[in-house]
């Protein structure tokens, strides 16, 4: 690598930074949480500072080099193999005790490192002083205290990247394990320095010591080499488990020795944070209050987006109407009108909602209160068979599915994974919400909010049900214990809400830009073929679609049309309101779709509570069916996703359609 | 010692009477809401002279909140009776979870008015401020009262 190139990786603990600092240097906007794994894949970003090139490499959280999970195989693997040129280890400065078992760690690796002692303010405002050049001195590496949040310490940072960079030696710095331990790290160096190969790739110590506890990935990695009889012998007659838990004493020891010498009136003690948490997390009241703020978030985002509604709606009707006087041929009017204004128009009316959801669910993501909704969960989740840590993938999913589903690689156990992938479609994404505002504000009005908050109670409630099926019957085995460390509370920022609102919202408008667009399109040639038919009828060739399916989902209440637009909904859940839109005639006329609706005889309130439930858990959008499949790896499961939604769906639309219709 | 104990008391007292407004004007919604829903009594003379008084329509969850505020301070109440410090922690989020709610319902009722007024949206026609007070939004008053007053104390709990 040129002299002028420095590649940096960025490794600590969970939501101790990692990635706002990786947004500060690199100018990259990537999503930041204030909950743990929000990184499960590495990034990259490139910098020029002071005339070197310097690549920072953002990687998952990882509490130890033992990795566990997939995010932290992932980070491991990217020291240990890619060698980058200088490891910043992010540490939390108020939790620097248990930052410090990483470290340990990576000193052992023999890296050039930073420490970049992170959100030092927070831990000067509850009072700890930290001695900064003691533990320079101590940890024998620089120490730079760091605000990423705010900037502060960013160049002093860069500067001690760039003269780690140039010099020679590495860190030497080890932890004593003990004699016997000692004996063993020495016997199997030995048989490891045998192979040339490996010697030259990997520090042997280090390698001697991950074998020694237990690491089944570096036995993997030395698996082909002509040492690795010998060694598995030698492990084989050790107890492992004995060693594992010796050598994370000694750790916690040489921790225990060198922390109070870097930090005076570190001790532990009662926070606001923690104050608030006795309340928050309280054995009765913990989820009542998670229940009232997510009614809050959805009674605000039906209630106070109104207006703007209805700004976006009066727009598009009005862009409508331009269409039908000022363009022609009559064909070229209706497709603008009816297909593209009708059916983008549709989705666009929505986006104030979607804005002010995700604006909402940011500042509570920010807070550090949706951390403590995955912590209040966690013992009725263990219950169902799932464990806390599948709860924030499902919370990520209220945004969309598909990182949510990747958040999954966070959760070490393999059926929890599964279990958790298979159930997270029913969590109620964006996309979906267009869907619940049409026919909740057309059919409950004063009560809409009420009714979209109860549906993604639903999702919830399916999700955490067919989590219990499955793994009582295909995912049997019992769930991993969770620990979750709870971030601190923070006053969320406008900034960063604004920032995290556009960042989720800004994919619904690129949508309603290109899929949306595409769909309508799609939608409004298939409503005005063949030629000469009546737009829109029964003759036309959606006419005749919708009709060949609608015998499926007669007995739930829908007609050939909410049929069809369903089945379009695969493509993306937005194209169902797009799809009424056109199919309505939304644009031509002075109606806007909830008006128009309302005219249906065939629409009422059960039909529309029906078919938001079958919205909500009918099968999941393309775009989440291809990342199950890439994150299962298995067509089967994908296919059996797709199959349990619509089956889920079909019989819960059916009960409250037929059991409504015998109530009224 | 002694002024420590006289603010403890005052912050009982707080709680107390904060607590048992919410408690009350959530269980006279509830009640209100519940006979609504299941059509039980002939609620006229209830409706115009108790729920219109305190602005409490049918609103089942609105008033399962008020209940859950109540609780909060209750809570909290009976946490400092007991000698427990930690009830502070309570009152302290009473307050910010009951200004939550009353800002929300503010939202609301912004909302309603910017449909009503700057839109002339026909449904809510001859809508009035009134139509959107609901008593989450002026029993806020107290833990707005009470959060000016000990918000520095709160802020240095930790310290």
């Amino acid at each position: 690598m040129a002299d002028n190139k420095i590649r940096v990786a960025l490794t600590g603990n969970p939501n101790v930074g990692k990635t706002t600092l990786f947004n500060v240097i690199t100018g990259s906007k990537q999503h930041v949480g204030n909950w743990p794994g929000v990184t499960v894949e590495k990034k990259s970003g490139f910098k020029i500072y002071k005339g070197y090139e310097i690549e920072v490499i953002d990687l998952p959280g990882t509490y130890s080099l033992t990795a566990y999970s997939l995010d932290e195989v992932v980070a491991r693997d990217f020291i240990v193999d890619e060698k980058p040129d200088v490891v910043i280890q992010i540490v939390d400065a108020t939790n620097i005790e248990r930052n410090l078992y990483l470290t340990t760690q990576l000193m052992e690796l023999g890296s050039k490192m930073i420490i970049a002692l992170n959100m030092y303010d927070l831990a000067e405002e509850r009072g700890d002083k930290l001695n900064v050049e003691k533990m320079k001195e101590i940890l024998a590496m620089p120490v730079v205290c760091t605000i990423a949040s705010d900037n502060v310490g960013i160049s002093e940072l860069l500067d001690t990247v760039i003269s780690e960079k140039q010099k020679d030696d590495h860190h030497a710095w080890r932890i004593g394990y003990g004699d016997e331990i000692e004996s063993k790290i020495l016997e199997i160096e030995k048989v490891l320095s045998q192979d040339s190969e490996l010697a030259s790739k990997y520090p042997l110590r280090w390698l001697a010591v991950r074998l020694l506890d237990g690491d089944e990935n570096i036995l993997n990695k030395i698996s082909g080499s002509i040492i690795a009889s010998e060694i598995k012998n030698i492990l084989a007659s050790l107890d492992i488990e004995e060693y594992e838990a010796l050598m994370a004493d000694k750790r916690y020891e040489c921790i225990n020795a060198l922390f109070p010498q870097m930090c005076e009136r570190c001790m532990t003690r009662m926070t606001t944070s923690d104050m608030i948490d006795r309340v928050m997390t309280n054995k009765y009241l913990g989820i009542p209050i998670f229940l009232a703020l997510m009614w809050g978030a959805f009674e605000l985002t039906f209630s106070f987006a109104s207006p703007f509604m209805t700004i976006v709606e009066k727009i598009f009707l009005w862009l409508g109407e331009m269409a039908a006087i000022h363009i022609h041929p009559d064909w070229l009017a209706s497709l603008l009108g009816e297909g593209i204004i009708g059916g983008v128009g549709s989705v666009f009316s929505f986006i104030p909602n979607i804005f002010i959801l995700f604006f909402l669910l940011s500042l509570l993501e920010d807070s550090g209160y949706l951390a403590r909704a995955a912590f209040i969960v966690d013992r009725i989740m263990y219950k169902i068979g799932l464990q806390g840590k599948s709860f924030i993938p499902m919370l990520l999913g209220f945004g969309c599915n598909v990182p949510a589903i990747m958040a999954t690689r966070s959760i070490e156990d393999r059926m929890d994974r599964m279990a958790t992938i298979m159930v997270l479609p029913f969590i109620s994404c964006g996309a979906r919400l267009p869907i619940y505002i049409l026919f909740a504000g057309t059919f409950f009005s004063k009560n809409a909010g009420t009714v979209i908050f109860c549906i993604y109670l639903l999702g919830i409630l399916v999700a955490v049900t067919s989590a219990k099926l499955l793994r009582t019957t295909t995912l049997k085995g019992h769930p991993a214990p969770f620990i979750l460390e709870l971030p601190p509370y923070r006053i969320p920022t406008i900034k960063n809400g604004i920032r995290h609102m556009w960042d989720n919202g800004s994919m619904y408008i690129k949508k309603a830009g290109t899929i949306i667009m595409g769909g309508s399109v799609v939608i409004w040639l298939l409503a005005a073929l063949p030629w000469g038919v009546e737009y829109g009828s029964e003759n036309s060739f959606i006419g005749i679609i919708g009709h060949s399916i609608q015998p499926l989902l007669g007995p739930l209440g829908f007609d050939w049309k909410i049929s069809v637009s369903l089945l379009f909904g695969f493509v993306a859940k937005e194209i169902v309101v797009a799809s009424l839109g056109v199919l309505y005639g939304v644009g031509d006329d002075h109606f806007a779709l909830t008006d128009s609706l309302l005219a249906d005889p065939n629409m009422h309130s059960i039909t529309a509570l029906s078919l938001m439930v079958f919205s909500l858990l009918y099968m999941p959008c393309i775009a989440v069916v291809g990342i199950i499949k890439k994150e299962t790896g298995s067509w089967k499961w994908t296919a059996f996703s797709i199959a349990y939604g619509l089956i889920v769906a079909w019989l819960l639309a059916f009960v409250v359609f037929q059991g409504g219709m015998l109530l009224i | 010692m002694e002024h420590y104990s006289g603010r403890l008391k005052e912050k009982m007292l707080f709680a107390s009477f904060t607590g048992l407004l919410y408690v009350l004007a959530g269980s006279i919604q509830l009640f209100f809401s519940l006979c609504t829903m299941m059509d039980l009594c002939n609620m006229s003379y209830f409706k115009s002279d108790i729920a219109d008084l305190l602005f409490a329509p049918s609103d089942l969850i609105g008033s399962l909140i008020l209940l859950l505020i109540g609780s909060i301070f209750i809570y909290g109440m009976l946490d400092l009776r007991n000698g427990s410090n930690e009830g502070i922690a309570y009152i302290y989020v009473g307050i910010l979870i009951s200004l939550l709610f009353a800002a929300v319902y503010v939202l609301v009722m912004t909302g309603n008015w910017m449909d009503s007024y700057l839109l002339n949206d026909p449904e809510i026609k001859g809508w009035d401020f009134v139509n959107d007070l609901r008593p989450a939004i002026y029993l806020g008053a107290l833990p707005l009262c009470g959060y000016l007053i000990w918000k520095k104390e709160f802020g240095n709990m930790n310290k």
